[in-house]
């Protein structure tokens, strides 16, 4: 376990390194000089003198692995630039909001998980029934809807009709119910189909057979033997399905103003403010490795073959 | 042996026997058609006596066992027959009942044992959930009756192997442990669906000289599924022989092998290889068998009968005694006195 854990952690590297070029390459790929770009959000009018000096001051000037020696050094001091909007160090900002993101995404995977395992239980166990049916009809539904739809939906019924939940803003729990629906909500029926498929798939396997010829109770059999089996290959697509979920903060954040790293992005975007776009993406591309380290270690407690396997390999 | 003069009813059945089967038909309705699946299936299994139920794939055999225990899933259903149990029909009784009946009055051990056991957990997690749920017992004193139990199937070192995964473990030793965990609660009724089958020939054997030991230790009745011959003749008190979802000849081991009467149990037996002649290679009976869906009115053999004739065609042959201990379902042979019937005069 503890050699997977170190060889997991040492293939990161060259993961580290791909994205450090990638976010690097970023901002020589867009458009238009960068000294330029900054003389300009800060209001000075870009003549090639000034131009010329700026560009010696950055360095733009050197070989691009010489630039990138500098970048990358720079970043492993977590020194991301200033941006170009605020001022102020990217990492702070970044770092500032990222509390918020994680509130969200946190509350999102909860509510994810508190619907979608129950219904994807009940719609394996009660195949083709009506329960079935509406997780299906559902999954449709929250594949299909757009999450900006939803949360203008969920804004002016809950918000502006009923009164129940504030209208945006970051606050108590009450201000994190809808956000957080909203984020979770085309995943949650994603993920309660596949898990039913997933259980039905378990529920067929000979050792629910045999457990049931041993006189187990049904809910013992359903939601330890099954469950556990049936939550793999769940866990395996919740990784690859993080992304998405990062990506929906975005447009979550903007639509109920949540002051989190998704929004200001958003803000950084419309301002060609290349620093923070930078910034974030090279953060976002950390926190996904990290949940996808998360999401390895987890399976690999949940699957002993894994465990004991992998770890004898090393 | 089954009465067969009388179809049902507890108080008509032998004291003797602990699971007595009467008509037993299980179908699957499928959207090809009703699939019989088990079609009227009766016999007896008494105290320390091994029932042995041969046939080809596709017979029936594991279906009967399933039925038995009250696991056939849909859309299979139980359509009608009795079974009883120590005289307690069990298709009277609730789904709870009969959990709390499975895996103590009757146990089963499954065809393949790589399948058997979750692949999740711990030898010692299954052993004690199951000691728990029967037992009531846990934690430390279910560990240490885990532990015996797994001794008393020959595994060595079974403190180490209750922390292992089923992964762990070779084909032999999984069964083994299936069959501790099946013995545990002495079960009145073991039934073992091809509980070698998957394993290699020199494990196989071990198992079951085992196994016959345990059987013999615990006065369980045993059901034992297989169509190994060789397995039949190790372990088998008696014989019944499955064609198409039905019982075609049944009784005495000695008899069975001595004086095969139904056409099929016979080219069962010559399929057997035999070292030292020419017959060495495996010759499986010619033809396929019939479709479940729509069984035909008349002797479903028929086809690849050697004796098969005109008269075959009158209805589904019964059941019939035809000598004390030694049933058999087919026009020729019932229609033949019993004295006149012997392997060699049909052959
Ligand atoms: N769930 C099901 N749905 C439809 N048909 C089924 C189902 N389960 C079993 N059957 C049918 O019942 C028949 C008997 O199957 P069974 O498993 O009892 O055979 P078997 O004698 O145990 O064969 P084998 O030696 O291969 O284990 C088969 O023809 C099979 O197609
Ligand atoms: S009834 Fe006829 S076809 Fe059927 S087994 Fe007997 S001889 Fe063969
Ligand atoms: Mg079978």
């Amino acid at each position: 376990m503890k050699q997977y854990l170190i060889k997991r952690l040492f293939y990161l590297i060259p993961v580290m390194f791909g994205v450090s070029i990638i976010t690097f390459g970023l901002i020589n790929l867009a458009p238009g000089d960068p000294a330029e770009i900054i003389l300009r959000s800060s209001g000075v009018e870009p003549t090639l003198e000034a131009v010329d000096a700026l560009r010696e001051e950055l360095g733009l000037n050197d070989p691009v692995y010489i630039q990138y020696g500098r970048w990358f050094r720079d970043v492993l001091h977590l020194d991301l630039g200033q941006s170009y909007r605020t001022g102020r160090p990217v990492a702070e900002e970044i770092f500032s909001r990222f509390p918020a993101t994680l509130e969200l995404t946190v509350a999102a995977i909860f509510f994810m998980l508190l619907i979608s395992i129950p219904s994807g239980i009940l719609a394996a166990l009660h195949r083709h029934a009506f329960v079935d049916h509406l997780s299906r009809i559902w999954a449709l539904a929250g594949a299909s809807l757009p999450g900006f739809w939803l949360g203008l939906l969920l804004i002016y019924y809950f918000s502006v009709k009923l009164g129940i939940f504030p209208v945006m803003g970051r606050g108590g729990l009450d201000h994190l119910v809808l956000p957080a629906v909203t984020l979770g909500f085309g995943m949650a029926a994603t993920y309660a189909r596949l898990l039913r498929a997933s259980m039905l798939e378990v529920l067929g396997q000979d050792y629910i057979k045999v457990a049931r010829a041993r006189g187990l109770k049904e809910k013992l059999i359903v939601g330890r033997h099954a469950l556990k089996n049936a939550l793999l290959p769940v866990v395996t697509a919740f990784g690859m399905s993080f992304g998405h979920l990062l990506g929906g903060a975005v447009i979550v954040e903007t639509i109920f103003a949540w002051p989190g790293v998704g929004k200001f992005f958003v803000d950084a975007i419309f301002n060609r403010d290349y620093p923070v776009i930078q910034g974030y993406a090279l953060f976002m591309a950390v926190v996904f490795v990290i949940v996808n380290l998360l999401v390895d270690i987890a399976y690999v407690f949940l699957d002993p073959r894994i465990r004991l396997e992998r770890g004898r390999q090393v | 042996m089954v009465d067969l003069s009388q179809t049902g009813g507890a108080d008509t059945i032998s004291s003797k026997t602990i699971l007595n089967v009467r008509n037993l038909c299980t179908y699957f309705y499928t959207r090809q058609g009703v699939v019989k699946a088990v079609n009227g299936v009766s016999f007896d299994v008494k105290p320390g006596r091994t029932l042995a139920i041969v046939g080809e794939s596709g017979s029936g055999k594991t279906v009967t066992a399933l039925s038995l225990l009250g696991l056939i899933d849909p859309p299979g259903k139980i359509v009608s027959g009795e079974i009883y149990l120590d005289g307690r029909n069990l298709l009277g009784l609730s789904r709870e009942e009969l959990r709390r009946l499975r895996g103590k009055d009757m146990a089963l051990v499954f065809q393949d044992p790589m399948t058997s056991l979750n692949p999740v957990f711990t030898i010692g997690t299954q052993i004690t959930e199951t000691l728990t749920c029967h037992m009531g017992i846990a934690g430390a004193e279910a560990k240490i009756k885990a532990i015996e139990m797994l001794k008393r199937v020959g595994l060595p070192h079974p403190e180490k192997i209750i922390k292992r995964y089923p992964f762990q473990l070779s084909g032999g030793q999984r069964q083994r442990v299936m069959i501790a965990l099946a013995l545990s609660m002495n079960p009145r009724v073991l039934i073992a669906d091809e509980p070698t089958t998957a394993l290699d020939v020199t494990v196989q054997a071990q198992i079951l000289y085992e196994m016959r030991q345990l059987i013999k230790d615990c006065r369980a009745g045993v059901i034992l599924i297989t169509h190994d011959l060789g397995v039949v003749a190790e372990l088998a008190d008696e014989v019944a022989v499955m064609y198409a979802g039905s019982i075609v000849e049944y009784g005495d081991v000695y008899e069975i092998f001595d004086n095969p009467l139904h056409p099929y149990t016979r080219a069962l037996l010559k399929s057997i290889p035999r070292l030292g002649t020419k017959d060495e290679v495996l010759r499986p009976v010619q033809g396929q068998p019939p479709s479940l869906i729509d069984l035909p009115g008349r002797c479903a053999f028929l086809p690849r009968c050697e004796h098969g004739a005109g008269g075959c065609r009158a209805g589904v042959p019964p059941l019939e005694e035809i000598i004390p201990g030694h049933a058999v379902a087919c026009h020729r042979v019932i229609a033949a006195k019993p004295e006149e019937v012997t392997l060699r005069e049909l052959a």
